[in-house]
């Protein structure tokens, strides 16, 4: 009997140890839940900074950005634009690059590259396409296209920078690509500001004042040549006039 | 006494179970509550992670703007700035209202404007040539320099050559001559203020200029200088402030 007590009476304080083992453990965990609840809040406190800084700087910026795009607008002169949008443009380069025969008789011997590969890169308000036509390692000789357009997808500028060989000497191939692609650019221009896609005469006339008078007063476009300083290379830039219509 | 023992000791046996289950279901509880407070915690951080970056890059972004800002206003002051020495319009300005009024008299742009820069200058100088509608002459070269940067305008000169100087009489030759000289000199004082619209610009102010009158050459910041040599007759007009 008393044996049968003592049984009974060890398995009550061994529960009743573990059961102390879990209050122990009980309180070692509200305390570890009120640090983690102190961690959370500071982390909350720190995530609320945060968000309040960058919704502070988001608002800075567009303060900003509405500033910046009323100095850009100031600068953009009325009219300074073609009507003329920059992806048409590009489609209509690229297809006459494809197409030559579209401008010229014996487009068999006209030598153009397979694929012109333009990229783009948006500064501020404006996008800007460039696009290598040649580079020839060897003379150094090179001629990058850029065209300029709006934030609204209107062309304003077409230019053409063309780098002389190191030795002066302009070599056949730069030649002809030069002109083959000045060629290009300025018939994409006429086309798309015309609207008229066959070279007939009056195509021819406005290409003529265009290319070689650096005149398109119909099309409201000028042309500019200038030569750098250190005489290394020379732009000819297609630009708005800015004429009424 | 027996049985009230072995009552007792199974009443201590049923709360000592008991408050065992008891505390592992508490301890349970709390183990759950601490995992979501840390997986919370964890979320927030990495939460807090993405903001500092996207803080960082809307910091680079707000550099940039700041420069922008800063390069565009100087862009804009230089606009608006009137420097002494430069009208106040650019080449382009003035190449627009040569156009419309040549239009308007019926003559015609032979060259399209050339420009090279100045030697190692900060200078433009165009080049084009305004046609006199006559097979016989062959019109006045144009020349008109500008500051690089902002092309604006700082002189406009017209090269009248010796062989045409003497058509500069009262004949048609002569009065499409003057014409020419008079289109060249009416953007110059139309370029800045109302292109493209009816002015109320009239010859005797452009004779006025053209003689040096001081008022009217004030009025319209514009100077007038003529020289002559044996091949040329060159006419010039710079900003007169």
């Amino acid at each position: 009997m008393k044996r049968k007590i003592i049984i009974y009476l060890l398995a009550i304080v061994q529960i009743v140890l573990l059961a102390a083992c879990n209050s122990a453990e009980y309180d070692g965990l509200t305390e570890e839940i009120a640090l983690l609840e102190e961690e959370y809040a500071k982390v909350q406190n720190e995530n609320l900074r945060l968000k309040q800084e960058k919704n502070g700087l988001k608002i800075e910026i567009e303060e900003l950005t509405a500033q910046n795009r009323e100095y850009f607008e100031d600068t953009i002169k009325p009219y300074q634009y073609f009507n003329v949008n920059v992806d048409e443009y590009i489609e209509k380069v690229k297809f006459l690059n494809q197409n030559p025969e579209e401008l010229w008789y014996n487009a068999n011997n006209i030598f153009l590259l397979d694929e012109l590969v333009f990229e783009n890169e948006d500064i501020h308000f404006e996008s800007i396409y460039t696009c290598e036509i040649f580079n020839i390692e060897d003379t150094g000789e090179r001629c990058i296209a850029e065209i300029t357009a709006l934030d609204t997808g209107m062309l304003t500028k077409i230019q053409f920078t063309y780098y002389y060989a190191e030795d002066g000497e302009v070599s056949d191939l730069g030649y002809q690509h030069y002109f083959n692609y000045s060629d290009i650019f300025v018939s994409a221009f006429i086309m798309l500001n015309s609207g008229r896609d066959d070279t007939d005469d009056e195509f021819e006339y406005y290409f003529e004042r265009l290319f070689k008078h650096a005149l398109y007063y119909d099309g409201n476009a000028w042309g500019r040549n200038y030569v750098s300083a250190d005489g290394k290379y020379i732009v000819f830039q297609i630009l708005p006039i800015g004429l009424k219509d | 006494m027996r049985r009230f023992i072995y009552i007792v000791v199974l009443m201590l046996f049923i709360v000592a179970v008991a408050s065992g289950c008891v505390n592992k279901d508490a301890i349970e509880e709390m183990q759950r509550v601490a995992n979501e407070i840390e997986e919370d915690i964890e979320q927030v951080e990495d939460e807090n992670e993405n903001l500092e970056e996207e803080i960082e890059s809307l910091i680079t972004d707000k550099e940039e703007a700041i420069e922008y800002n800063e390069e565009i206003k100087q862009k804009v002051d230089g606009i608006n700035e009137q420097k002494p020495g430069e009208f106040q319009f650019t080449f382009q300005e003035y190449f627009a209202q040569i156009l419309y009024l040549c239009r308007q008299w019926d003559m015609d742009i032979f060259n399209g404007p050339l420009a090279s820069q100045m030697d190692n200058s900060d200078y433009l100088e165009y080049v084009f040539k305004i046609e006199v509608n006559d097979e016989t002459c062959t019109g006045i070269e144009v020349h008109v320099f500008t500051e690089k940067k902002s092309d604006k305008v700082l002189q406009c000169t017209l090269i009248i050559y010796q062989d045409e100087v003497y058509r500069m009489d009262e004949s048609a030759y002569g009065s499409a001559f003057r014409t020419v000289t008079e289109i060249a000199l009416s953007a110059l004082v139309l370029a800045g203020t109302t292109p493209f619209e009816e002015s109320e610009i009239t010859l005797a102010i452009l004779n006025k200029i053209q003689e040096n009158d001081i008022a009217t050459c004030a009025q319209y910041n514009i100077g007038y200088a003529m020289e002559a040599d044996d091949e040329a007759e060159i006419r010039s007009f710079f900003p007169y402030k």
